[in-house]
């Protein structure tokens, strides 16, 4: 099917995956990210990327997530591996969980490198009542980097990106054959949806290039983690908060929990201040719809809602959309 | 009446050994004497990973227990809040090897050692073998400045000055600790010691957190007649000298130190352009991304190598005058490595000196 017109709505890391998915396996489709957010202006801008799938938050189908997981974890360590690991902001560390009682071991276990249990010697090392801990060395993503370099994968395989507001997916039938909706929280109206909330999320960028390792604290929701060249301390999780605004009783909490929990932090300069709004759904959407607008139709496929694991299940879910998309391509032309 | 102690060097064995002087005995006035001082001493221009290596005649029980207590030392600052200050950090990496190699003796000190897995080597061809380590990097940049702080606001004194002779400034103190590292070879007199000389390039390369290090064990010694290599002023036995090449990327909250040579015998202090430019092909083919990297600078240290440490006490006469040294050099390539176990035991033969009623052992 030659030609075949889609628009990928939404430029954040949901859609600019799923845009690039769509042109490898569909190389003379015709794609185009429309948005009226980009780059730092989006979800992830701020987030520190840590690969760490909280299956009890994904929510959703077992084999599903498993094979979102698979993939994303395929195509970041991949990168990491690959000379494009430093344009592409991907990095690894060593990650310790802390735990006041006995945790469920996490899906991703099988993935990351040396996964285990901390010893005792290794968790006095942080202050906390802590009866558990886990460890282990995964990527990150830093989205200030992987962001620009999706978006020139995407280019350069002839993908045009268009600034546009999109209000209604109405607007968009007659251009285009299929539409791929990666419009995070705005689907409440786009799409219709109650079932996605934000979790607000307000972190700190302090600049300390001595602390190498990252750290969750399970108990207090501290947590620190280092980036490309600063350090990410964090964190809140307020349901259905809307605000952008930061309130700096949220910065002070946030700065008092992580230095009570490794005090080396306290010499840190802060760089930046941010807040994100994790687009929640349980279970994340990725699924073929056919909307209906009066007696037209839009082939619509659905790809959001994956709340704190945004950059984590990016890549798995966008090949999932991409290959709903595939499937959708028969029935275009078929239906007036 | 207060005994007067002097230490001689202000590389990270004096400081370390002054500040535990310092702590351990409150009753005495304790000098730092030195030539040089950071940024200009060995420590300077090394990485300051803790990773031990055999340490020639010394044996491994004591290599071990220094080198432990220096790691649980160095863990304490890095948690606390001193550790920018300080310059100590944790460094995950790998140790790489072209053929199965046995575990070290000091492999549980670490905070993390394993073997890479099949899926970790690959991403290194050409090496069969590897470990998985967590350990401590000491930025000697920061960390000789922070102890030096800490000393003089406790009272310490230092001055600024070569040392020729223990008899030059026997009148002045009770007891010297000598921790003049390769300045031995001409104060004590010691023949036995050798600089090992280490060439290293600084880059700034801050998406490389991970360490890399090729030790080429294998790769053995290659015989070698350095000119020049003669210390000025000094008539040195003809020696056996040997080159040991080493590939490794340390990287740290200052820049990433690349390396390195083991030079036996070397005593040039000039960066050699050949050893730059190995150093660089080496390194860059373990982490082809460091062609991105930014060199800041190309530095020479000289380990001072000796066939064991040498940690003991001493009485040496002079114009019928009893002169009591504690000696603390020789640690080749672990100063920082041994650094605090080292400083601990020479302060406890300070003190057996000092409080001999206390302290002397039946």
């Amino acid at each position: 099917m030659s030609g075949v017109r889609i628009a990928v709505v939404g430029a954040g890391i949901a859609g600019l995956s799923t845009a690039v998915n769509i042109q490898r396996n569909i190389p003379s489709a015709r794609v185009t990210v429309m948005a009226d957010r980009f780059l730092t202006d989006t979800t992830s801008d701020g987030a520190a990327g840590i690969f760490r799938p909280s299956f009890e938050k994904i929510k959703a189908d077992e084999t599903l997530v498993r094979q979102w997981v698979s993939d994303s974890w395929k195509h970041f360590d991949c990168l990491w591996r690959s000379e494009e690991a430093r344009e592409a902001g991907i990095g690894s560390v060593t990650m310790y969980q802390l735990f006041d009682k006995e945790p469920l071991y996490p899906l991703f276990k099988e993935f990351v490198y040396d996964f285990r249990e901390m010893t005792d010697r290794d968790m006095k090392r942080f202050h906390g009542n802590f009866k558990m801990g886990l460890a282990c060395t995964t990527l990150t993503t830093e989205s200030r980097k992987y962001l620009p370099w999706l978006t020139d994968r995407f280019k350069e395989n002839g993908g045009v990106v268009k600034i546009q507001r999109v209000n209604d997916f109405s607007e968009l039938i007659g251009d285009y054959d299929i539409v791929v909706n990666c419009t995070s929280l705005s689907s409440k109206t786009l799409a219709g949806d109650n079932l996605v909330y934000s979790v607000r999320g307000h972190l700190l960028r302090v600049k300390a290039p001595w602390v190498k390792h990252a750290v969750y604290d399970h108990v207090t929701g501290a947590y620190i983690i280092p980036c490309f060249d600063t350090v990410v301390l964090g964190g809140t999780r307020q349901k259905d908060n809307y605000s952008l605004e930061i309130d700096p009783e949220d910065t002070k909490r946030i700065w008092e929990k992580c230095c009570r929990l490794q005090p080396n932090i306290k010499k840190a300069e802060i760089a930046w201040e941010w807040v994100g709004l994790r687009p929640h759904r349980s279970p994340p959407r990725v699924e073929k719809e056919m909307m209906k607008f009066g007696d037209k139709e839009l082939k619509v496929v659905h790809n959001y809602g994956q709340g704190a694991n945004g950059i984590t299940l990016s890549w798995g879910c966008a090949k999932h959309a991409a290959k709903l998309v595939q499937e959708l391509i028969p029935y275009i032309h078929s239906k007036l | 009446m207060k005994k007067k102690i002097c230490v001689i060097g202000a590389g990270v064995i004096g400081i370390s050994t002054a500040r535990l002087l310092q702590e351990t005995l409150p009753s005495c006035d304790v000098t730092i004497i030195a030539e040089k001082f950071s940024p200009h001493t060995t420590g300077d221009v090394s990485a300051g990973v803790w990773k031990p290596h055999a340490l020639g005649d010394t044996p491994v029980e004591l290599q071990s227990k220094w080198s432990g207590n220096t790691f649980e030392h160095l863990l304490k600052v890095c948690m606390g809040s001193e550790a920018s200050l300080a310059g100590i950090q944790l460094l995950s990496g790998y140790l790489l090897f072209q053929d199965y190699t046995e575990d070290p003796s000091w492999s549980n000190q670490m905070l993390r050692f394993c073997h890479m897995t099949p899926r970790e080597l690959a991403q290194f061809p050409g090496y069969r073998h590897g470990w998985f380590i967590i350990t401590i990097k000491v930025e000697c940049r920061r960390y000789l400045p922070w102890m030096l702080n800490k000393f003089k606001s406790m009272g310490g004194a230092v001055l600024q000055r070569k040392i020729h002779s223990f008899e030059e400034i026997s009148a002045d103190y009770d007891i010297i600790v000598n921790c003049s590292g390769l300045g031995s070879y001409e104060l004590a007199k010691d023949k036995t010691m050798q600089p090992i000389r280490g060439q290293v390039i600084r880059v700034r390369a801050p998406w490389i957190t991970t360490m890399g290090c090729d030790d080429a064990t294998k790769a053995g010694r290659e015989p070698y007649v350095f000119p020049g290599s003669e210390p000025p002023g000094l008539n040195p036995q003809s020696e056996y000298h040997y080159k040991v090449r080493k590939v490794y990327i340390y990287p740290g909250m200052d820049g990433v130190v690349l390396g390195g040579t083991h030079d036996y015998g070397d005593w040039n202090t000039e960066p050699d352009p050949t050893d730059t430019k190995r150093i660089w092909e080496g390194c860059c083919k373990l982490f082809p991304s460091l062609k991105h990297a930014e060199i800041l600078e190309v530095n020479v240290g000289h380990r001072p190598g000796r066939p064991s440490v040498r940690l003991e006490k001493e009485i040496v006469t002079s114009g019928g005058k009893a002169i009591k040294i504690v000696h603390n050099y020789g640690h080749g390539g672990g100063g920082v490595t041994l650094h605090w176990g080292c400083a601990q035991e020479a302060v406890q033969m300070v003190k057996e000196w000092v409080e001999p009623c206390v302290t002397s052992r039946l």
